[in-house]
């Protein structure tokens, strides 16, 4: 390119400008070309800057030349990525994410179909699908709570608490002396004190209590029986006072 | 829907409270304050002498526990009512010439719901000379409940005496 000045005479303005690397490496590409080749070849004969530099491009594009074609013949990277999602079994992928089939043979494309959202009788259950915001289940729950404690009360208001008459009560034994304990008799004073302790042991309420008692000048003894063998279900209150507790007094 | 529900849980809970427990069967028989009782008293001999236990004693378990099983066989003596009040006691002569004397001493009326009164009874038994042998046996009894005064020798065995407030 030439400029002309304004008496007419014309001046070369570009051949003192060195060469860019974008134009280097179109150099090494063989991109360049016309005039501008013409320059770089002589900035090049010139400089051996210039020179190791497009040795340089020369290398890295020579390399990147053979990785790039011997990973082409290997991995196509478009097919890998729809391998990897079709292979893909997730849950959360979606069918229609599925990597397409190779087409072998074209397939007859099927007309969209359109069904309604609501179908009657299996869309009932979707029609009237509670609201996110629906909190009558949890009222229901409490009211079935509280009916049920209302109900426990009502049980517990008509229950006898107080004295409970047992229907099963023990039968008397009003039958022959082979019936009876076959271990003998004890002592009238060794029997009621393992009564007496076995009364204190229960927590049978008695049905007769001891407020007061005197004896007098002999020994006597409380034993209460256990409530199993009371007709009312109750410990028996027995007051025994022998005549010879004291000495043998008639 | 709400409203319905609380109207719900306020009528569920106003049946509980109107059919819960009430104390006015309580207070009525507070007001019906007993000044007397009828009583039943047994006289039972007892004794080794293997006949059993009489069969015209009734239903009496205990006779087959400690301290009654010390004897195998139980006869019934007597069995009597008797009528007893704070003001007049009533006495009953035992087959070994003593003699009980019941009466009642109070009524406690119950202090809870399902709960009966209870009768304050005092007895004591007297020799035929006049001094006693049991001078005081005071108890607190529920009615229906028998309680025994035992232990006096007669005839190879002992004496027991069952008394039991009536309902």
């Amino acid at each position: 390119m030439t400029t002309k000045t304004m008496n007419g005479e014309a001046r070369e303005t570009r051949t003192k400008r060195p060469p860019t690397d974008l134009e280097l490496m179109m150099y090494v590409d063989g991109e360049l070309e016309g005039e501008r080749l013409h320059e770089v070849r002589l900035a090049l004969s010139r400089d051996s800057v210039l020179r190791s530099k497009v040795a340089a491009l020369s290398l890295a594009s020579s390399i990147v030349g053979e990785n790039a074609e011997s990973g082409a013949a290997e991995i196509d990277l478009t097919d890998g990525i729809m391998a990897r999602i079709a292979a893909d079994k997730s849950a959360t992928r979606d069918a229609r994410d599925a990597a397409p089939a190779p087409l072998e043979a074209p397939v007859e494309r099927k007309e969209a179909e359109v069904k309604p959202l609501l179908q009657p009788g299996l869309g009932k259950a979707a029609a009237k699908s509670a609201p996110s915001n629906d909190n009558s289940r949890g009222i229901f729950a409490l009211a079935a709570i509280a009916v049920a404690a209302a109900a426990g009360l009502m049980i517990w208001g008509r229950m006898d608490v107080g004295t409970p008459h047992s229907q099963g009560a023990p039968v008397a034994a009003v039958t022959t002396p082979e019936e009876l304990p076959a271990a003998p008799a004890p002592t009238p004073a060794e029997a009621p004190r393992a009564a007496e302790s076995d009364a204190q042991d229960g927590d049978a309420e008695p049905g007769v209590a001891v407020a007061a008692v005197d004896f007098g000048t002999k020994i006597g003894t409380i034993f209460y029986v256990p409530a199993e063998a009371a007709t009312s279900n109750h410990t028996t209150t027995v007051v025994w006072l022998a005549d010879d507790s004291a000495g043998g007094e008639q | 829907m709400r409203l319905p529900l609380i109207a719900l849980l306020v009528a569920a809970l106003g049946l509980s409270l109107g059919h819960g427990p009430s104390v006015a069967h309580a207070q009525d028989a507070a007001a019906q304050a007993d000044t007397s009782v009828s009583m039943e008293i047994v006289v039972l001999h007892g004794t080794n002498d293997g006949t059993g236990i009489d069969a015209k004693i009734g239903k009496m378990p205990e006779l087959a526990k400690p301290p009654f099983s010390s004897y195998n066989s139980y006869k019934l003596l007597d069995r009597s009512k008797q009528t007893s009040s704070k003001a007049s006691p009533s006495t009953l002569k035992l087959p070994n010439d003593r003699v009980l004397k019941v009466s009642l001493k109070d009524v406690i009326q119950p202090s809870k719901k399902g709960e009966s009164k209870r009768y304050v009874i005092s007895a004591s038994i007297q020799k035929p000379g006049g001094s006693d042998f049991l001078p005081l046996l005071e108890v607190n009894a529920k009615a229906g409940e028998t309680f025994f005064v035992a232990g006096q020798n007669h005839k190879g065995g002992v004496l027991v005496i069952g008394i039991k407030v009536n309902p």
